[in-house]
C-alpha cells in the first residue's frame, strides 16, 4: 500500500536523477583498497574488514585468558557484526555489554572510575612506571561512510594524538587490520584503534587466518616513486593509490606510505622517502586546521628543509563539521589530491 | 589484555588505600573532613542549598528500609557521642534536617520490596479503570490526539520504506510509542520550552535532575523507558527500579505511568505541568512503554530479542487501538473516520515527500556558515579553493547542489 505508491514515486525520481551525478564511488574506492592490499600477496581467505577484525578478537580472546571485550552491544555481535560469535564462545564473563555509559566503560577498562586522557593515558607517567594501562585497547569506528552526517563520520585521531602516553592506530584494509589489532592489543601501552567505517564492507582481500602481528610505529612503504611523497592512513590510502594511479598516467612517479600508527610516528621512513622525492603531501579525512598533517607538514619541514623543492602539500578534509548533503565536496578526493600533486610537483 | 594489570592495579590500590587509613593517626579523620576532596571514604556531604523540603523523603526512604536490617548493631556501641544511648528519640540537626539516630545497624536495602507502581487510566481493552483519576479530555481534543498519533505511525511506516530504498538515509520510527509523543505534548502549551533528546541514562541526565532540584526548577524531566538501548537491555542498564526511582534520590517528585496508556501520559503530564509552574519544581515522570520497532533503520532487533516478545507487544499492547477503542466508546469515533484518516493521512504524506524531492538541496555556500556567526577567512579561503576544485573537475560533483 504505502509502501507500493512510495516505490512508484522512487521510479519517477530516480529516472529523472540517472542523468544527474551519484554520489561518491565506492565501489571504485573499494577496488583501490583491494589493489592496495592485494600487492602484498599471501594466502587466507578473502574477507572484509570486520571479518578480519572479529578474527583478530577471537584469537585475542583464545590466547590471553586474561583478555576481554566489552562495550556497547558487543554482546550479540555489534552494530558493525565486529565482534560476532565472541560472547558464544568465551561466554559473558569475558565478552559482555556494558550499560550506555562511555565515561563508564572507558573508567571500568582503566580499572578507575575514570576516562582515556587523564587516566589510562597518564597512568604509568603519574605512577613513576608502577601501574600502567598497557593491554588497554579502545576501538572506534571512525571517518566518511557515505551517509554518516555531522556525528557518524568524525575523524578524530588529531585529539588523540594530542595526548602523551597514548598511540593511535589506523589500519588501511582488513590484512592490516588484523595484525595492528593483536599487536595494539598487546602492546605495554593504551592504543586507541580506529577502524576506517567505509572499509568495514568494502574492503575485501586475503586474510591469514593465523595469529599475526604488524609492528606499531612502523609506516609502510606501499607504492615506491620518485618524484613525490604521499601520506595517508585508513580509508584515505584507497584516494590516494587512485591518485597515484592517474598521476602515473601523466608520468609522475608517486611514493605512496601508509603511516599505519600516527602516535609515536615513524619519521624516519617518511623523512628517507621525502629526501629522496624533496615533495611531500599529506590527505586525511579529518579537517585540515590543527590535523594530524599538520604536524607532520611542521616535523618533516624542521628535517627536510635543505632537500624540500616544494611546500607541503595537504590534501584534507575541511574546517567545517562533517556534513551531509555536501558529504562529497568535504572530502579529500582523488582530484583534489592529483591537482595537489601536479602543483607541487611543478612548483 | 586488560586483566593482567586491571587486578594487581586494582587489589594494589586498594591495599594502599587501607594502609593508609589503617596507619593513619587519630589526627588524621578531622584533617579529611576538613579538606573535602579528600579520600573517597571520607568526602563529607556539602548541605544542600534552598529549604528542606525534600527531607520528609528521605526519611521515609529509611523508614522503609528498616524491615530489611542486614546486621544487628553491636551490643558495645562505641562511646563516640554521636550514637544515641539507648533513647529512640535522640537526633542531630544536620543540613537538610533532623536526623534520627538509632541502635541498630540498618543498611538500606538495594531495592523496595514492591516496585513503585504504574499509574494508568485505561485497562488493555480500553476502558477507564474504576476509580481512575486523570484529567477531562474534551471531544476535539480527543479526536486530535487519535489523529497525531495516526499520523505518526503511518508516517513511521511511509519512511521507514523511504529509507528502505534509499531515499532518505536514516530514519527512527516510534512504534508502540505513540502515545507517549502526543499525549504528553498535548498535555503541554505552545509557550513551553521541549528538549527533545535521544539518550540514554549517561551521567549528563543525573547532573541535570540534581540541578534542577538544586535550582528548583520549573521542568518536567520525561524519560520514556522502552526497554532497550538498541541491544542493551535495561537490566545490563540499571539494576534500579527504572527511572523513577532517581527522582527520590535528588529530592524530587517523581510518577510513573503506563507508556501505552494515551490518557494517563497525558494526566501525568498535565499534572506534572501544575505542579511545576506553581510549585516551582522539577517533576520526573517515566513511562513504561517498549521500543516495537528497531532501533533505527542500522539495526536488526531480531538478532537479540525474541520475536514473541515484540510480537506480542506491537498487537496486544498497542497504544494506538487502546486508545482508539476509548474513543469510540465515547461515540466519537467510527470505522469510517478511521479509515478516511489513514487515508488522507498517506495522501498527504506522499505528497509531501514529493514536494520535499523536488526541492533544490542547499546551496554549496551554505556547506561554509554558520560554522561561526561569521565566516572566518580559513573557511573563506576553503571556499575559495573548493569552486576552483568544482571548475576544474565537474564531473566529480553532484548535479542537484546549486554551485
Amino acid at each position: 500500500m504505502a509502501a507500493k505508491a512510495l516505490r512508484e514515486l522512487g521510479r519517477i525520481r530516480r529516472a529523472a536523477a540517472a542523468a544527474g551525478i551519484g554520489r561518491r564511488d565506492f565501489s571504485g574506492d573499494a577496488a583501490a583498497a583491494a589493489a592496495v592490499a592485494d600487492r602484498k600477496g599471501g594466502g587466507g581467505k578473502e574477507v572484509n574488514l570486520f571479518t578480519a577484525i572479529n578474527q583478530a578478537l577471537h584469537i585475542a580472546l583464545d590466547t590471553d585468558p586474561r583478555s576481554y571485550v566489552f562495550g556497547e552491544d558487543v554482546g550479540f555481535g555489534g552494530v558493525f557484526r565486529c565482534t560476532t560469535g565472541l560472547a558464544d564462545r568465551f561466554g559473558r564473563n569475558r565478552v559482555f555489554n556494558t550499560p550506555l555509559c562511555e565515561q563508564g566503560i572507558a573508567g571500568f577498562a582503566v580499572g578507575l572510575a575514570a576516562m582515556i586522557v587523564n587516566e589510562a593515558a597518564k597512568f604509568r607517567y603519574r605512577s613513576g612506571n608502577e601501574f600502567n594501562c598497557g593491554g588497554l585497547t579502545i576501538r572506534s569506528p571512525y571517518g566518511a561512510v557515505g551517509h554518516g552526517g555531522h556525528y557518524h563520520s568524525q575523524s578524530p585521531e588529531a585529539f588523540f594524538c594530542h595526548v602523551p602516553g597514548l598511540k593511535v592506530v589506523i589500519p588501511r584494509s582488513p590484512r592490516e587490520a588484523k595484525g595492528l589489532l593483536l599487536a595494539s592489543i598487546r602492546d605495554p601501552n593504551p592504543v586507541v584503534f580506529f577502524e576506517p567505517k567505509w572499509l568495514y564492507r568494502l574492503a575485501v582481500e586475503k586474510v591469514p587466518e593465523e595469529d599475526y602481528m604488524l609492528p606499531l610505529s612502523q609506516a609502510e612503504v606501499i607504492r615506491n616513486g620518485s618524484d613525490i611523497t604521499l601520506i595517508g592512513w585508513g580509508a584515505q590510502l584507497a584516494v590516494l593509490e587512485q591518485a597515484c594511479e592517474d598521476a602515473a598516467k601523466d608520468g609522475i612517479s608517486c611514493e605512496l606510505i601508509d603511516l599505519r600508527t600516527l602516535i609515536p610516528w615513524d619519521r624516519e621512513t617518511v623523512e628517507a622517502s621525502v629526501s629522496k622525492t624533496g615533495k611531500l603531501l599529506v590527505s586525511h579525512e579529518a579537517p585540515i586546521t590543527g590535523g594530524f598533517g599538520a604536524e607532520i607538514a611542521a616535523s618533516i619541514t624542521e628535517r627536510c628543509f635543505q632537500r624540500l623543492e616544494a611546500p607541503v602539500a595537504r590534501v584534507c578534509g575541511l574546517d567545517t563539521p562533517f556534513p551531509l548533503v555536501y558529504e562529497t565536496f568535504y572530502l579529500p578526493t582523488k582530484n583534489k589530491v592529483l591537482d595537489a600533486i601536479k602543483a607541487t610537483v611543478n612548483y | 589484555m586488560a586483566a593482567p594489570w586491571l587486578a594487581r592495579a586494582s587489589s594494589q590500590l586498594a591495599r594502599r588505600a587501607a594502609r593508609r587509613l589503617l596507619s593513619s593517626p587519630a589526627a588524621a579523620p578531622s584533617q579529611h573532613r576538613l579538606c573535602p576532596p579528600g579520600p573517597w571514604l571520607l568526602s563529607s556531604v556539602p548541605p544542600p542549598a534552598g529549604d528542606r523540603r525534600g527531607f520528609c523523603s528521605v526519611r521515609r526512604f529509611t523508614g522503609e528500609s528498616s524491615a530489611a536490617a542486614v546486621a544487628v548493631a553491636d551490643e558495645e556501641a562505641p562511646e563516640n557521642g554521636l550514637v544515641a544511648g539507648g533513647g529512640d528519640q535522640q537526633a542531630i540537626d544536620f543540613p537538610g534536617g533532623k536526623v534520627s539516630f538509632v541502635a541498630e545497624m540498618n543498611f538500606l536495602p538495594e531495592s523496595q520490596r514492591e516496585r513503585i507502581n504504574c499509574y494508568r487510566v485505561l485497562d488493555d481493552d480500553g476502558r477507564t479503570i474504576s476509580g481512575s483519576i486523570f484529567q477531562e479530555v474534551s471531544k476535539e481534543l480527543a479526536i486530535k490526539m487519535y489523529s497525531e498519533m495516526v499520523t505518526l505511525q503511518v508516517m513511521d511506516t511511509i519512511f521507514f520504506e523511504a529509507q528502505r530504498q534509499g531515499r532518505i538515509s536514516f530514519y527512527l520510527t516510534s512504534h508502540g510509542e505513540e502515545a507517549i509523543n502526543i499525549a504528553s505534548a498535548a498535555a503541554l502549551t505552545i509557550d513551553d520550552i521541549v528538549l527533545p533528546q535521544m539518550k540514554n541514562v549517561q551521567g549528563d541526565f543525573h547532573a541535570a535532575l540534581n540541578f534542577a532540584a538544586v535550582m528548583e526548577a520549573p521542568v518536567i524531566f520525561f524519560c520514556r523507558n522502552n526497554g532497550w538501548a538498541i541491544s542493551t537491555p535495561t537490566n545490563e542498564q540499571f539494576r534500579s527500579d527504572g527511572a523513577v526511582i532517581r527522582g527520590q534520590a535528588y529530592g524530587m517528585r517523581s510518577i510513573r505511568v503506563d507508556g501505552n496508556d494515551a490518557l494517563a501520559v497525558y494526566s501525568a503530564v498535565h499534572t506534572a505541568r501544575e505542579m511545576a509552574i506553581k510549585e516551582g519544581r522539577p517533576i520526573l515522570v517515566e513511562a513504561l512503554t517498549y521500543r516495537v520497532s528497531h532501533h533505527s533503520t542500522s539495526d536488526d532487533s531480531t538478532k537479540y530479542r525474541p520475536v514473541d516478545e515484540i510480537e506480542h507487544w506491537r498487537t496486544v499492547r498497542d497504544p494506538v487501538s487502546r486508545y482508539r477503542k476509548w474513543v469510540q466508546g465515547n461515540g466519537w469515533w467510527c470505522d469510517a473516520d478511521e479509515s478516511e484518516l489513514r487515508n488522507n493521512v498517506r495522501q498527504e504524506l506522499l505528497k509531501a515527500i514529493q514536494v520535499a524531492e523536488r526541492m533544490p538541496k542547499p546551496p554549496l555556500s551554505e556547506l561554509f556558515t554558520d560554522v561561526y556567526d561569521e565566516v572566518p577567512s580559513n573557511l573563506r579561503e576553503q571556499e575559495r579553493l573548493l569552486r576552483d576544485t568544482i571548475k576544474k573537475h565537474p564531473a566529480d560533483y553532484p548535479a542537484d547542489v546549486h554551485i
